[in-house]
């Protein structure tokens, strides 16, 4: 047989050109198959013989000292490289095996070029001159930003990728290889990088081009397995490099001398489990549409849309068969008169908002994500190198000092103390990444210092596999954390994304903290129902404090913390409208918390703002009496009412309510803890007791059974001066004249004592001339 | 003799543009007078085959006609949905015009529209004088449509009773009327098909049965894609308006109509056109035909009540009364937009006042 040389230039990830390459290589019958890969990937190709290892999975190289500089090759079913893989390792029964050899340039030249540029790219940082951010990568997608994409936009066509998929992906027929390595040859000679390398390159490697640096290696790869003896190459690799790749090969001097004195980086490259969401985010692909294309080429319509019916099915909507029937002759015919043999993405995507969805694009959006991604993750032969999650986690509890135990342990740490700051940090990443490493063992965020923290901790081995898990969220623990928690944060509610906002600050993710306010601002605004803004205020307060705490002031947060309360106070009277008892009693908790936390905040204008909105939900008829007598209580507390106005507020409530029971609880709402309202205000006792007194049987009966709730939220002390007090009134009628008669008779000085002594010494006093005091007061008040 | 009319039919006005594109020789599904291709063309404006010019009918997405035509060239139904003004009965009219070359079968729907208006009815005078009989039997124009394999066009579908609706369940499915007092049947022609318009927004007046909607393809019109494309809309009905009203001229429109339509496009969308802050919608439709209603009332106050200019005070009443169509609900939306949008943003201190002032 005469040496051959198969080149086919396909779409990463087009599921059209995976069915051409198997198709190809069937015919073609090659003896080694080279795949666009780094070169340093053929150490662990062997595990791809493996069953164990099924796609989506991605080939991850990191170097050994920074995990943090890394790459990723992700892999599913429809990429061409998979089927190559797939065709050359595991034959079947009819064939035998075809070595594989990965020819693009090796990770350990790709990352020590990648730290180079992002050192160039930091320095221009420092210079003030920011660079456009964006890795200059022609894989990102085939199409993008290249010459191709000017050509098909200079000819009219405004979607390159729809031309390609359905041009070039031909849902039957597989793509012509050879016709489109010419065309793009002939765009490259025209407008795009030379075809062949320049005889002399920069001397400086990190100023070549580094798209012909690959080729130029790619290149030496098929000389090299040419020069072993192998006849009949095939070569797979992006359609962009195909022209560059065929017969006759340029010089080889040239190819060498562009790779000459690539600077060169340790690396580790092992297989990890991806996920089809994580490919759709890096490339432009439809994971979902690409899988199915995949496995019904020809009439990709029934099965689609059967199953946009069955997702729709599934979130209560009617979808009838009858209506998929409707769906895919729409389908058919809007293809038909856009001219494509078959339906492609957007006839379909058309047929399903017409005829599934009633054309309401929000049922439509409900499930384009589910037909579009189709989630599913890969895995990983256990033998698999360790992962650069893993190496990092290591590097990290080491340099901590927590070692990774099975015994089950409870820390304590002092956040003051550095090193127990960095284990908590580290504990906190750790659990954000799904790895059940330790776990609080007090409730953090309510305990009462913020500098102690309490850690169960227990290394089971096997979450081992949490961190294989875990590792496609990236590579380093901060990284991936930080990851992790945007991604949850695009599908959380408002409360759960503040509490994200406080583990972030927690775990140190300072750059989950920008995404993340985005999200809660989008949400709040989007959320038709108070209860979860106001749930969510408490929360952000306490982070925000935690963070001024922390030395990390967030003034961003306090912007939308803000936005959230006068959200929060703009609706607040309707809000409160028309609630039975059971649900005014949560609302009253709720609004005490939030007005707790409000005051917290100090900020005099949002302070201001609440209350106003309290006093118009107070003028209101409709809101539940509790809640109407918590509202009163809530502004006497910040000052708003005078004890007078409140009095007068009191009275008023007494005599208009319409009936016991709306007094009562109102009075309920009114008098709940804390403090010791009535024992300082004796008018308002007065009032309530006169009120309490004039009651009939029935009626007493009635308010008696709701008091006594709001009383038992009082401590006993003040309800013993409380008592006290009544006593006194009814005794004699002048009794009381000042509120210092909280101590009254029975009071304990021996038991006063070590009491005492402990607050003088807190404040600095004599503690023998304060119990002195104390019980000189004690017994005139006797 | 179409000059002298007041309206023409659009196939009449257009009869030019629908002759050229006819001779298109593509092919074309039973009883149509043009290709699909051609009718998409006829909609959107382009070129016929001879080099005749066609002017667009509707200015919006290509793929929401190119759906319409695909529908209805599978011999299923339309309904087009959309807000006031968003040019349904428009579409609708001239969908009819190119396939069937009469746009005139048509059913009004309203609170009041019988069956009759569906199915049939009887000339009672024959009815009596011969008994049950074809003479006696008064067509719809459904059942017009059905025997000719041309288009039926009904109206405000949403506003006619349920139990009347659902006269057309048979109609859409079976592609026959039966008529039991003759013992007979008329049997759909090919090319029958069915376009009902209904408004988007006014949900719940007669809510169509899932039965009979599974029948349609639905297509939801959009309002206008952009904020100048909406500006230039309002503009000129306002002008047109104000000239039929004769209210005195007015000065320094331009600037409050921006304002009404950034308003009420803000509040649709749900953020603020620079996307930077999120808003809620109210639940109102706030539609471009409500905006133009809000300048020209804010242009008759400014005319008789007010220094002839029209300002802020003019428009924040009109503004309101569009916004808060909920007694409930919407004042939050108004009063939050209010306070993290009008109050915050340059030169809007005025519109802020005053509104702060109408809503007290």
């Amino acid at each position: 047989m005469s040496d051959a040389l198969l080149v086919l230039g396909v779409r990463h990830h087009g599921p059209g050109s995976a069915r051409g390459v198997v198709a190809a290589l069937d015919g073609f019958a090659p003896d080694v198959v080279l795949v666009e890969l780094p070169g340093d990937a053929d150490a662990v190709l062997g595990f791809a013989r493996d069953a164990e290892l099924e796609p989506p999975v991605a080939l991850l190289s990191y170097a050994a000292d920074d995990p943090s500089l890394a790459a990723f090759w992700p892999l599913a079913d429809f990429s061409p490289e998979w089927q190559a893989l797939r065709w050359a390792l595991r034959p079947g029964e009819a064939r035998t095996a075809v070595p594989v050899r990965c020819i693009d340039l090796p990770a350990t030249h790709q990352l020590a070029l990648d730290a180079a540029a992002r050192e160039s790219d930091d320095a221009l940082d420092d210079a003030g001159d920011a660079p456009d951010g964006e890795v200059d990568s022609p894989e990102a997608g085939l199409l993008a930003g290249d010459p191709l994409r000017a050509l098909l936009a200079a000819s009219g066509h405004d979607d390159p990728d729809g031309w390609w998929e359905a041009v070039i992906e031909r849902p039957t027929g597989g793509p012509p290889f050879a016709a489109v390595a010419e065309a793009i040859g002939a765009v490259r000679a025209e407008l795009g990088p030379p075809l062949a390398p320049p005889s002399a390159p920069a001397d400086d490697p990190l100023a070549r081009d580094r798209l012909l640096v690959r080729e130029a290696a790619m290149r030496q790869a098929i000389r090299g397995a040419r020069k072993d003896g192998f006849a009949r190459i095939a070569v797979v690799c992006g359609a962009f490099h195909a022209p560059a790749l065929r017969e006759p090969l340029p010089p080889q001097a040239a190819d060498q001398r562009l790779l000459r004195g690539l600077p060169k980086r340790k690396v580790h490259v092992t297989w990890v489990p991806w996920t089809h969401g994580r490919l759709a985010e890096a490339t432009a692909v439809s994971p979902g549409w690409a899988a199915h294309c995949l496995r019904v080429p020809s009439a990709p319509a029934p099965g689609w849309l059967a199953r946009a019916a069955a997702l729709l099915r599934a979130r209560g909507s009617n979808a009838s068969t009858a209506q998929v029937i409707d769906a895919v002759r729409l389908a058919d015919a809007l293809a038909a008169m856009r001219g494509r043999p078959v339906a492609a993405l957007s006839d379909l995507r058309d047929a399903t908002l017409a005829t599934l969805c009633d054309g309401d694009p929000v049922v439509a959006e409900l499930i384009e994500r589910d037909l579009l991604i189709d989630e599913r993750q890969g895995s990983v032969p256990e033998g698999a190198p360790s992962v650069a999650l893993e190496t990092d986690l290591a590097a990290r509890a080491r340099g901590a000092r927590l070692k990774r135990e099975p015994r089950s342990a409870t820390r304590e740490l002092d956040l003051r103390r550095p090193l127990d700051q960095a284990r908590s940090v580290l504990l906190h990443q750790v659990r954000l990444l799904g790895i059940g490493w330790g776990e609080p063992a007090a409730d953090v965020r309510r305990s009462t210092g913020t500098f102690r923290e309490t850690w169960a901790v227990a290394w089971d081995p096997a979450l081992a596999l949490d961190v294989v898990e875990a590792s496609r969220w990236g590579t380093t623990v901060q990284g991936a954390a930080t990851a992790r928690l945007c991604h949850e944060a695009l599908t959380a509610e408002l409360p759960q994304l503040a509490a994200a906002l406080g583990d972030a600050l927690r775990a140190e993710l300072p750059e989950a903290v920008a995404p993340l306010l985005a999200c809660l601002d989008r949400r709040a605004a989007w959320q038709p129902d108070l209860a979860p803004v106001l749930e969510a205020i408490p929360g952000l307060v306490d982070t925000a404090r935690y963070g001024d705490v922390r030395g990390t002031p967030l003034p961003a947060l306090r912007d939308v913390l803000d936005a959230l309360i006068v959200r929060a106070c703009a609706g607040l009277p309707t809000a409160l409208r028309g609630h039975d008892a059971a649900a005014s009693e949560e609302l009253s908790a709720q609004l005490d918390e939030v007005h707790a936390a409000i005051v917290l905040h100090d900020d005099p204008a949002q302070l201001e703002r609440w209350l106003a909105a309290l006093a118009l939900a107070a003028g209101r008829a409709d809101v539940h009496p509790l809640l109407l007598g918590r509202i009163a209580r809530l502004r006497i507390d910040a000052g708003a009412l005078t004890p007078e106005q409140a009095a007068a507020a009191f009275g008023r409530a007494l005599s208009i309510g319409p009936d016991v029971e709306w007094r009562a609880n109102w009075t309920a709402g009114f008098v709940a803890g804390p403090g010791l309202l009535l024992v300082h205000h004796p008018l308002l006792l007065e009032l309530l007791d006169d009120w309490l007194a004039a009651l009939g049987e029935e009626d007493a009966r009635i308010a008696v059974a709701l008091l006594r709730r709001a009383f038992g939220s009082l401590i006993l002390a003040e309800r013993r001066a409380i008592a006290g007090l009544v006593r006194g009134r009814s005794g004699e009628a002048a009794g009381v004249t000042s509120g210092a008669g909280v101590g009254g008779a029975g009071l304990d000085v021996h038991r006063a004592t070590p009491a005492l002594h402990r607050a003088s010494a807190v404040l600095g006093l004599d503690p023998a001339a304060v119990v002195a005091a104390f019980a000189g007061s004690a017994e005139a008040s006797a | 003799m179409s000059d002298s009319l007041l309206r023409p039919h659009a196939e009449q006005t257009y009869a030019a543009e629908l002759a050229a594109l006819a001779a298109d020789g593509r092919t074309r599904p039973p009883s149509w007078q043009l290709s699909p291709a051609a009718v998409v063309t006829y909609l959107l404006g382009g070129e016929a085959p001879g080099g005749t010019p066609i002017t667009p009918k509707y200015v919006g997405p290509r793929r929401l006609i190119e759906v319409a035509v695909a529908t209805l060239a599978t011999d299923r139904s339309l309904l087009l949905l959309g807000v006031p003004g968003t040019a349904k009965t428009w579409v609708s009219e001239h969908l009819a015009a190119a396939i069937s070359g009469d746009s005139t079968l048509l059913v009004q729907g309203t609170s009041g529209t019988t069956d009759d208006a569906i199915r049939y009815g009887w000339n009672y005078a024959r009815l009596l004088a011969e008994g049950p009989s074809e003479g006696a039997l008064v067509p719809s124009p459904v059942m017009t449509a059905m025997r000719r394999g041309a288009i039926a066009r009904i109206e405000e579908l949403t506003r006619i009773p349920a139990d009347v609706q659902d006269a057309l369940i048979t109609v859409l499915s079976e592609k026959t009327l039966p008529v039991p007092e003759l013992e007979s049947e008329v049997q759909a022609v090919k090319g029958f098909a069915v376009i009902a318009t209904a408004n988007d927004r006014d949900r719940g007046v007669n809510e169509l049965s899932s039965a009979l909607r599974r029948r349609f393809n639905t297509i939801v019109l959009p309002v206008p894609a952009t904020h100048d494309e909406e500006v230039q809309i309002v503009t000129r009905r306002v002008a047109e308006l104000g000239a039929s009203l004769e209210l005195p001229p007015v000065e320094a429109a331009d600037e409050e109509i921006r304002r009404v339509v950034t308003i009420f496009r803000e509040l649709r969308a749900g953020a603020t056109e620079d996307g930077r802050v999120a808003v809620k919608s109210p639940s109102g439709t706030l539609s471009t035909a409500e905006a133009i209603s809000v300048v020209t009332g804010g242009m008759a106050l400014a005319a008789h009540f007010g220094d002839g200019v029209l300002g802020a005070a003019d428009i924040a009443g009109g503004i309101l009364g569009a916004v808060v169509k909920d007694p409930v609900a919407d004042p939050v939306v108004w009063n939050e937009y209010l306070e993290t949008v009008v109050r915050t943003r340059d030169g809007w201190d005025d519109l802020y006042r005053a509104a702060l002032e109408v809503g007290a």
